[in-house]
């Protein structure tokens, strides 16, 4: 009895071919905004019942990246997801997925689109570079003088995100100064993120307030101004998670904090990703049924998750991620 | 009349150990072993294993080349500025990539030999000086503006038996690089040179050996083959990236201590190099296709870096009695 049993696992296990490999490859394996989008990815695989494959570079290395896309090209997955380190530089595995017939998506950073079926975007840029600037208007005035701390100066999500803050500070606070129109790169490195606040503060002793727009950036910098003893007299927002922001927002050294939930984005990738392969969805689908999120519109190949949300002392307790 | 060295023990050792790990992936996941996939993987080794035979020379000789990613980088962005800001062709770019190479090679050997410095400390300083320019040179942005016939070639290209798989030219050229390197390292009297220099520098000296002259044709070699190695890199990744092949140096050294090199200097074999490159090629290989994620594969690639260094040190201390 128990031979059978264990035989008819054994066949069993072999069998599960069945079941899609479905890669989700955030840009660096580690960090928690990467952990929580692996959750939300992980939660989704199961309540679809595929296999789900959650792995990564250990550096934010866009070489590291393809060789891994092209590892599960040779293990016949039937989707990737990739957030790229490098839209361009990732390109040729992708395309190459792309051309055996995987389903290729992109999420929370865009590759060039030729290289990819869908792109799962957290926000319009649009909307991100307004929360931002409102964020600094809001606490430091519409003629602030301020400076960005931004991740790797390749990645396409950041650089689409300063764009357009650019665009709307000059529509709607022309008086608004950026100090460095060349972003300060932290390299997703809280670290580095903060001796980088710290050279900040002395080469720009007139700045107001600070952008730090990565999940890494953020809390770095927030140590930067703590151990420059410039925490409360500088303003600095940015883009991270709210626990690791929490000690900072109720100390005062980072005023605000704005993100989506980076657990449904990696949830809705994965529920993108699986429709895809099943045929569900498709180029032509405005809208898709993302499961627990409800109805997502899809616009110009790109799903959306939502708005922005803005974390301050007042809520910034109230989320699991 | 030559015979070949008896360091050949330890190449049968590699030899084995890559026919165990061959077979074992092989027999755990059918798909290690499909050579379409096999031949993809391939790619991936070729820049490593191009450097890795004049490092060989170059460890052998007591010294040591940390500049070779940075170097690697900086050939390729100064190709990719020429190509697409001075309207340069493609073969002009390339030719330019080979030169940057050899230029940045002499350099160091120039700064050993001229300067007195050691090689850990010159090579220290290109790595960050070379990495540096790179940067420098185009604001820290890419450059993918490549011909498609280029890149495709790079991504694709093989050449085929008419059958469904056929051999990268990358590999091809790799595979002719690493035979003219064993000829010169086994065969060559510049071989000879940098092993002499290495196992006893003032002996050399009296010799008859010009310290000299066998560093600027093994660090030339080294920068020559970063070059070549940018030229193929930005080949497959269709991007000049300032930020490419970071942390490339370790490997190649890993690679040609595994194939028996001492790093003391002395001793050496580009032959048990050329193993180690396909032993550590295959292990990463096989550990990926059987997902097992990236933090722990850097263990184990560490353990058995670890392994093999002692096992080669207590080789050469037996040898030597």
């Amino acid at each position: 009895m128990k031979l059978f049993s264990l035989a008819t696992a054994l066949l069993g296990s072999l069998t599960a071919v069945g079941a899609p490999k479905i890669g989700v490859m955030p840009k660096i394996m580690g960090i928690d905004y990467s952990n929580a989008m692996g959750r939300g990815a992980v939660a989704a695989g199961k309540e679809l019942g595929v296999d789900l494959v959650f792995d990564g570079p250990v550096t934010n290395d866009p070489a590291k990246q393809a060789a891994l896309v092209e590892t599960w090209i040779a293990q016949k997955f039937a989707a990737i997801c990739v957030a790229p380190n490098d839209p361009d530089a990732i390109g040729p595995a992708l395309r190459k997925a792309r051309a055996r017939g995987i389903k290729v998506l992109t999420y929370d950073s865009d590759a060039q689109p030729r290289s990819r079926d869908f792109f799962v975007n957290q926000a319009s840029p649009a909307a991100i570079g307004k929360a931002l600037i409102d964020s600094m208007v809001r606490n430091v005035g519409p003629e602030a003088r301020y400076l960005i701390i931004t991740g790797s100066l390749t990645a396409a999500n950041q650089n689409l995100w300063m764009a357009e803050m650019e665009k709307y500070r000059q529509k709607a606070y022309p008086k608004m100064v950026n100090l460095s129109p060349t972003p300060k790169a932290a390299e997703e490195d809280s670290a580095r993120a903060t001796q980088v606040t710290i050279d900040v503060l002395k080469a720009y002793p007139d700045v107001q307030g600070i952008f730090a727009i990565t999940s890494e950036a953020l809390p770095g910098a927030a140590e930067g101004l703590i151990k420059a003893h410039a925490a409360g007299r500088v303003f600095l927002t940015g883009l991270s998670t709210p626990k690791s922001m929490s000690g900072y927002v109720k100390s005062g050294a980072c005023g605000e904090v704005i993100l989506w939930n980076p657990e449904d984005l990696g949830y809705l990738t994965v529920q993108a990703a699986v429709q895809l392969v099943e045929g569900r969805i498709d180029d032509h689908s405005k809208s898709i049924s993302a499961g627990r999120l409800g109805q997502k519109q899809i616009v110009d190949q790109q799903v959306l998750l939502g708005e922005p949300l803005v974390f301050t002392k007042a809520n910034i307790d109230q989320y699991g991620f | 009349m030559k015979r070949w060295p008896h360091v050949f023990g330890r190449e049968a050792l590699l030899l084995l150990m890559i026919i165990g790990v061959a077979a074992g992936f092989g027999f755990a996941k059918p798909g290690f072993l499909d050579p379409v996939n096999f031949a993809d993987r391939t790619r991936y080794w070729v820049e490593t294993g191009l450097i890795a035979v004049p490092m060989t020379f170059i460890i052998a000789s007591g010294g040591i080349d940390l500049s070779v990613g940075s170097l690697l980088a900086l050939a390729g962005i100064v190709a990719g500025v020429l190509h697409t800001r001075a309207g340069w062709s493609l073969p002009a770019v390339i030719a330019v990539a080979l030169a940057t190479g050899m230029i940045g090679g002499l350099l160091n050997a120039a700064a050993i030999q001229l300067l007195r410095l050691p090689a850990l400390v010159v090579t220290l300083a290109t790595l960050a000086l070379y990495r540096g320019l790179a940067f420098g040179i185009t604001g820290a942005r890419p450059i993918s503006d490549w011909p498609e016939s280029f890149t495709d070639w790079g991504s694709t290209g093989a050449l085929s038996f008419g059958v469904r798989w056929g051999m990268p030219w990358s590999l091809l050229i790799l595979l002719g690089w690493t035979a003219a390197g064993a000829v010169l390292f086994h065969r060559h009297t510049i071989g000879r040179h940098a092993r002499q220099l290495g196992e006893n520098a003032g002996a050399a000296r009296f010799a008859g050996i010009s310290p000299a002259r066998t560093r600027f044709a093994i660090y030339g070699m080294s920068g020559l083959a970063c070059g070549l190695a940018a030229v193929l890199w930005t080949a497959r990744f269709a991007t000049a990236h300032p930020g490419a092949a970071q942390g490339l140096e370790l490997d190649v050294i890993a690679v040609v201590v595994l194939g028996g090199t001492r790093i003391t200097g002395g001793a050496g074999s580009v032959v048990g190099t050329f193993l180690g490159l396909v032993l550590l090629g295959l292990l990463r290989y096989g550990l990926d296709m059987n997902s097992v994620p990236q933090q722990d594969q850097t263990v184990v690639v560490g353990v058995l870096l670890v392994l093999i260094a002692a096992l080669n040190e207590a080789w050469a201390a037996r040898s030597e009695r």
